[in-house]
């Protein structure tokens, strides 16, 4: 199995066992996977620098989550992630001041806030009924699209639909923990259920996931990675 | 194989979806830079040094002040507690000029252009428009004139500015006009690009004024288009465009801008202006109601082009110091209210401001007197 997935499913296989690695970290994979390892020291200094009012270090820090905040609140279904997204750097901004912790547990913080602000647009908007905006992720929640995209080579908004396509409750766990990076445990303390039930939920979300024709697809078509190989264009 | 694990070892395709979900930013993911800095700036409160500092700034951020204490807490406790607020705010104010590097000047020029430097200024002798933006002849010398004093430099800031106008430390009014970079294209060519005003009111208009040169000399008849990226979306379109004068020159204007913006001229064969940023500020009202809740006063708030959820903070000046009394997220109808204690907010005057997002700068409102109980 390589590396990426085998770190994913290797910790659901503790399923069973409940808590008794509670305090097993991250693997290292999971931060080699979500390109964060090497990025470690840099992130922390930014926050650091952020924290102390240095645009330069926010700007690093803003860099290197928005796209995975971006990704996590598509995947949980939210209906304008860049407005969600707003507000929530507005309020890590607000409150960067009183945080104190290291990269990782600003990541922690910022996805909390992130669902957070998610679930408060989702009420507002229930009790505010509007006009449907269209958005990428609606578009693509077509499963012809999808299989589209993968044969073209899976884009981030391709994968993001293939993730929405779970269960909210698997969805989310796979999103925090493949995208936003963070440990099981502190998946179950964002989404306020025992490590165990997070590890249930991301068992059969992977399970499910690689049960997908479109993934398989990925998994047979070498040249599909190419998609992955995104250019930076802003 | 791990019997424990729902399928075989080896699985491609997860491991490539994984990859992709944590791969580095797609296109349009990072397209709210500029704002986000500029978000950045217009909040980031300052850094807790020492434990007293700490406890006073949080406790401050609770939307409590001097007054609060006075409103909660007996005489001698209130005082003891809005020493410890002040000197807290001190010291964390210190630190905070103190702490704040030396910025690092191309993104910070980059940047806060829209702060309010709309660049050098340009003779409009130009003909011709289309679109949604709509060439401008000398009246964008006027806009262009007007855009420092309509600057944010007159606001005060958001916790606790002056009254009486001294600018926040991001609202520099300092700045000097100069035109955004020029990038060399095609043949030597360049094209400046400079917002004649920001930030502007929403709904107003904004005119992108614009220099061909090449060889130090102005290039005349060509037509230059004006993109638009707002923020919050993805992707540029083009609203409008003009063309050159004899000079060089060009303007374009932009109306009825509700979002913040970034704007980029483009003359073809490569050669562009670099981003012209331009912040809208929305506009925010405050009417008081006395005595709409026994001895206490309703102050409505009401703003257009915010929206839900934005925060807006209740101030209330104190001896020339506008302070943070409460601070609240703005409705589904972007209105919120606040009930005021008239007894002990008599004779004092309350304003409240709209917090900058990525989609929109501050705005402050007008100003209401709180009159005694009847």
């Amino acid at each position: 199995m390589t590396a990426v997935a085998e770190a994913a499913l290797a910790e659901t296989a503790f399923a069973d066992t409940a808590l008794a690695d509670t305090a097993r970290p991250c693997p290292p994979v999971c931060h080699s996977f979500t390109g964060m390892a090497s990025n470690t020291d840099v992130l922390a200094d930014a926050l650091a620098r952020a924290s102390a009012g240095d645009e330069a270090g926010f700007l690093a820090l803003w860099r290197a989550l928005q796209p995975r905040l971006l990704r996590f609140l598509r995947v949980i279904g939210c209906d304008d992630p860049d407005d969600v997204a707003s507000e929530t750097w507005l309020q890590v901004v607000r409150d960067l001041h009183k945080f104190s912790g290291g990269e990782e547990d600003f990541r922690r913080w910022l996805f909390t806030i992130g669902r957070h602000r998610a679930i408060d647009a989702a009420r507002a908007r229930s009790r505010r009924p509007a006009d449907p905006v269209s958005s990428g992720l609606d578009i693509l929640a077509d499963s012809q699209l999808v299989e589209d995209q993968v044969l073209d080579g899976l884009s981030v908004q391709g994968a993001v639909a293939l993730l929405a396509g779970l269960s909210r409750d698997q969805a989310e766990a796979v999103a925090l923990r493949v995208i936003a990076g963070l440990d099981t445990p502190d998946v179950a303390r964002i989404l306020g259920k025992s490590a165990g039930a997070v590890r249930v939920a991301l068992h059969r979300g992977l399970k499910t996931l690689a049960a997908n024709p479109s993934v398989q697809a990925l998994g047979a078509r070498p040249e599909a990675r190419r998609g992955a190989q995104l250019e930076e264009v802003d | 194989m791990n019997p424990d694990l729902p399928f075989p070892d080896g699985d491609p395709g997860l491991d490539q979806l994984f990859r992709t979900l944590t791969s580095g930013p797609a296109q349009g993911e990072l397209a709210d830079q500029d704002a986000a800095l500029a978000m950045f700036r217009a909040n980031i409160k300052p850094p807790n040094r020492t434990a007293a500092g700490a406890s006073a700034t949080r406790t401050f951020e609770r939307g409590t002040s001097r007054r609060w204490f006075r409103l909660s807490f007996s005489p001698g406790l209130a005082l003891a507690a809005a020493m410890v607020v002040a000197l807290g705010g001190g010291v964390a104010a210190a630190a905070y000029t103190d702490a704040l590097p030396a910025p690092v000047q191309t993104i910070v020029h980059d940047v806060f252009r829209f702060a309010g430097v709309p660049g050098k200024r340009h003779h409009h002798s130009t003909a011709g428009s289309s679109g949604r933006g709509q060439h401008q002849g000398g009246a964008s010398q006027g806009n262009s004139a007007g855009a420092h004093s309509h600057g944010t430099s007159g606001k005060p800031s958001p916790t606790s500015g002056h009254k009486s106008g001294s600018p926040s430390p991001s609202h520099s009014p300092s700045h000097s006009p100069s035109p955004s970079p020029a990038p060399s294209g095609a043949a030597g060519a360049t094209l400046t690009a400079a917002a004649g005003k920001s930030p502007i009111a929403a709904d107003g208009q904004v005119v992108i004024e614009g220099q061909l040169m090449r060889s130090g000399s102005g290039v005349a008849g060509i037509t230059v288009k004006l993109a638009e990226h707002l923020a919050g979306t993805p992707g540029w379109r083009v609203v409008g465009s003009g063309k050159t004068s004899a000079s060089g020159d060009v303007a374009v204007t932009v109306p009825a801008l509700t979002t913040n913006a970034g704007f980029q001229l483009r003359a073809g064969d490569g050669v562009h202006s670099a981003v012209v940023h331009v912040v809208v500020t929305p506009a925010i009202t405050i009417t008081l109601k006395p005595g709409a809740l026994a001895l206490r006063d309703l102050l409505s708030v009401a703003t257009q082009f915010a929206h839900p959820g934005n925060w807006v903070e209740l101030q209330a000046d104190e001896d020339g110091v506008w302070t943070t009394l409460r601070e609240k997220r703005l409705n589904a109808a972007g209105a919120t209210h606040f009930y005021l204690s008239g007894k002990n907010l008599k004779g004092d005057e309350v304003q409240v401001v709209l917090l900058a997002t990525l989609r929109h700068g501050e705005a402050t409102s007008n100003e209401a007197l709180v009159p005694p109980p009847t």
